[in-house]
C-alpha cells in the first residue's frame, strides 16, 4: 500500500544526499532514480523547470533533485491506477454532499 | 481548589453557568496556564489577550458560554487571518463559518493552534511557530497536522480545541497526545473561511479530553444536538491487513484489549478496492492542494515545499481514474456499515516518533510516521464519514496509544457513544491519565 519510506524518510529527516540515495521499493529491488525514470538529472531539470516558468513558480535550482526523488515514488504510486480494469470501476458521479450508497 | 483547567469542558461550562466561577476568572486562570506550562510544547503560539478583554461581554449565552478553546491556524476568525501555519495571512480576518457555530454556543477563542504547516504533515515537526512537543514527553512529536490542538488539550491549557482533518489530522495527534478526536462527516458545517473548502477530504474536528466534552463541542459545532444512547452490545468490522498487521505489537495488543473490555461483537470484514484507495487519494489530493504564490513559497519548510511542486508536475490522466476508485471503495464502505456499526483498527500504527526523527519502526520495517499513519486514516476521507480516535492507554515508552473508529455517514453520536462505552468500561482509565507536563 505505498511506496517504501526510506524515499520520504531520506528527505523529511533531511538527511538527502541525492547521489547515494537509491529508491528501494516495496517487494522490488534496488535501483536508482535515473535509471526507474530513463531520464537524467539534467533532463528532468529541463523539463521540470519549463514547466514552472510556465506557472511562474520561482524554483530554488537546489531543490530540484529532491523534487525529482518525491516526484519519482507519487508517479510510482500513482501508476496503481493505470492497471485498474475500467470495466470494475465504472465512471460513477460521486455527491460529496450525500452518504455513499452500497452497490 | 483545583485549576479550573483541570476540570472537564462541561465542568467549566457548568460552573461558568452557575456562577462559581466567572468568564473573566477562568479566561485568567487560561492564560495564565499557558504561559507557564506552554513554552515546553509550543502549542498555542497566540494568545488573544487584549481581544478577550474587549470580546467577553458580548459573548453569546450558549451552553459554553464563557468556556475557553483554542482554534487551529485554518480558521478565519474576525480579529485574525488565518495562516495555515505559515507567517502569511492567507484568509483575510473575517467570521469562518466553523467559527460562526462555535460562536453561538458561546465559547472564548482564547488563542490559535500550533499546526503543521499547510496541513502537510503528522508529525508537527514544521511550522511558522515553530515545531510542537508532546507533554508526555517533550522530545516526541505532537503529531499533525492540528498538533498544537491535541498538545494544547493534553497539557490542559484549554479542555477543548477546533482542529481539521483531510487525511487524519484531528485523529492522528488525538492518538500521539492521548486525547478524543473527532473528524466530522466531510460538509456538515459551513466551510466558508475554512482552508479546508479548497479540498474534498477536509472537514472540521474537535480535540477533547473525553468523549462527553468532545460531544459537547462536536454539538455546537454541528448546531444540532448529539443525543446519547448505549454503546454496548455494537457490532465492530475490523479489517486485519494493514490496519491490524503492520502496526508496532504493543499497539495491537492494546487495541485488542481494548475491543474485549468494550464487549463488543467483532467480526473480520472485506473493503474491496482497499489497496488502491491510498493512490485515489494521492492522485486527488495533489491536484486539489496546489502550489501557493512565490513569497509563501520560498518560507515554507524544504520537505513541504518539494512535496508541493512535485506534485504539481503529477500528470493529470490518474485524476478521472482516482474518481472511479474512490466511487467504488465509498459504495464498498457502506457496503462494510451493513453489517458493522463501525470499523475499528488503532489510529497511529505506533506512538509518537522523535521530533528529530520522526521514524517509526514496524512490522514491515522502519517507516516515516506521516506514511504508515495516513495509511491508517485516509479512509474517512476518501469517504467522507465521521472518524475518531479514543485513548486506549500507554506504549511502553510511556506514550499514549489510540484507537480508529469509523461510522458511517453522519455517525458522529455513534463514535462518540463507543467512546464513551468504552471509557465506563475501563473506569476512565485511560482518559484520565495525565501527561508528566500536566502533573
Amino acid at each position: 500500500m505505498g511506496l517504501n519510506s526510506a524515499i520520504v524518510a531520506s528527505f523529511l529527516t533531511r538527511a538527502c544526499d541525492v547521489d547515494s540515495i537509491e529508491l528501494e521499493w516495496k517487494g522490488g529491488s534496488s535501483h536508482s532514480l535515473h535509471e526507474s525514470e530513463n531520464r537524467s538529472m539534467s533532463e528532468f531539470e529541463e523539463w521540470a523547470g519549463a514547466t514552472y516558468r510556465q506557472s511562474n513558480i520561482e524554483v530554488d535550482p537546489s531543490d530540484l533533485a529532491l523534487i525529482e526523488l518525491i516526484y519519482a515514488g507519487t508517479i510510482h504510486q500513482l501508476e496503481a491506477l493505470d492497471h485498474i480494469d475500467l470495466e470494475k470501476f465504472p465512471a460513477v458521479g460521486i455527491d460529496l454532499r450525500h452518504a455513499p450508497k452500497p452497490s | 481548589m483545583s485549576h479550573p483547567q483541570d476540570w472537564t469542558l462541561r465542568q467549566q461550562a457548568e460552573a461558568v453557568r452557575r456562577g462559581d466561577l466567572s468568564a473573566r476568572e477562568l479566561l485568567d486562570a487560561t492564560i495564565a496556564r499557558i504561559i507557564e506550562r506552554d513554552p515546553s510544547i509550543n502549542s498555542t503560539p497566540v494568545v488573544f489577550e487584549a481581544t478577550n478583554r474587549e470580546e467577553l461581554n458580548p459573548v453569546p449565552p450558549g451552553p459554553l458560554h464563557g468556556v475557553p478553546i483554542t482554534v487551529k491556524d485554518m480558521f478565519a476568525l474576525p480579529w485574525r487571518a488565518a495562516r495555515n501555519g505559515t507567517s502569511f495571512d492567507l484568509i483575510p480576518a473575517s467570521a469562518s463559518g466553523p467559527y460562526r457555530n462555535l460562536r453561538d454556543s458561546g465559547v472564548v477563542i482564547v488563542g490559535i493552534a500550533n499546526q503543521h504547516e499547510l496541513g502537510i504533515g503528522t508529525t508537527g515537526t514544521e511550522s511558522a511557530y515553530g515545531r510542537m512537543g508532546n507533554p508526555w514527553n517533550p522530545v516526541h512529536c505532537s503529531g499533525g497536522s492540528s498538533g498544537g490542538s491535541a498538545a494544547a488539550v493534553s497539557a490542559r491549557l484549554v479542555a477543548g480545541s477546533l482542529g481539521s482533518d483531510s487525511g487524519g489530522s484531528t485523529r492522528l495527534p488525538a492518538s500521539y497526545c492521548g486525547v478524543v478526536g473527532l473528524k466530522l462527516t466531510y460538509g456538515a458545517v459551513p466551510y466558508d473561511g475554512y482552508f479546508g473548502a479548497a479540498t474534498t477530504f477536509s472537514a472540521p474536528g474537535v480535540l477533547a479530553r473525553d468523549g462527553g466534552d468532545a460531544r459537547m463541542l462536536a454539538a455546537a459545532l454541528l448546531q444540532r444536538p448529539l443525543a446519547q444512547q448505549s454503546g454496548s452490545g455494537l457490532r465492530v468490522g475490523i479489517i486485519r491487513d494493514p490496519f491490524w498487521s503492520d502496526v508496532d505489537p504493543e499497539v495491537a495488543a492494546a487495541g485488542e484489549r481494548a475491543l474485549g473490555a468494550a464487549g463488543w461483537h467483532v467480526h473480520e470484514v472485506r473493503l474491496d478496492h482497499l489497496e488502491l484507495a491510498s493512490a485515489a487519494f494521492l492522485s486527488r489530493l495533489i491536484a486539489e492542494t496546489g502550489v501557493p504564490p512565490n513569497d509563501v513559497l520560498a518560507t515554507l519548510s524544504r520537505p513541504t515545499r518539494s512535496l508541493l511542486l512535485a506534485g504539481m508536475l503529477a500528470p493529470a490522466r490518474f485524476i478521472p481514474r482516482a474518481d472511479r476508485v474512490r466511487a467504488a471503495v465509498r459504495e464498498s464502505l457502506a457496503k462494510a456499515f451493513q453489517s458493522a456499526d463501525f470499523l475499528c483498527w488503532p489510529t497511529t500504527p505506533a506512538p509518537a516518533p522523535t521530533l528529530d526523527d520522526p521514524r517509526v519502526s514496524l512490522p514491515s520495517g522502519s517507516a516515516f510516521a506521516d506514511l504508515s499513519n495516513v495509511r491508517q486514516t485516509l479512509l474517512a476521507n476518501l469517504t467522507g464519514v465521521p472518524g475518531i480516535s479514543i485513548p486506549i492507554g500507554l506504549h511502553s515508552s510511556k506514550l499514549p496509544i489510540g484507537l480508529h473508529l469509523l461510522a458511517p455517514w453522519g455517525g458522529e453520536a455513534r463514535l462518540l457513544d463507543a467512546a464513551e462505552h468504552l471509557e465506563r468500561v475501563t473506569d476512565r482509565a485511560f482518559v484520565d491519565l495525565v501527561p508528566p507536563l500536566a502533573r
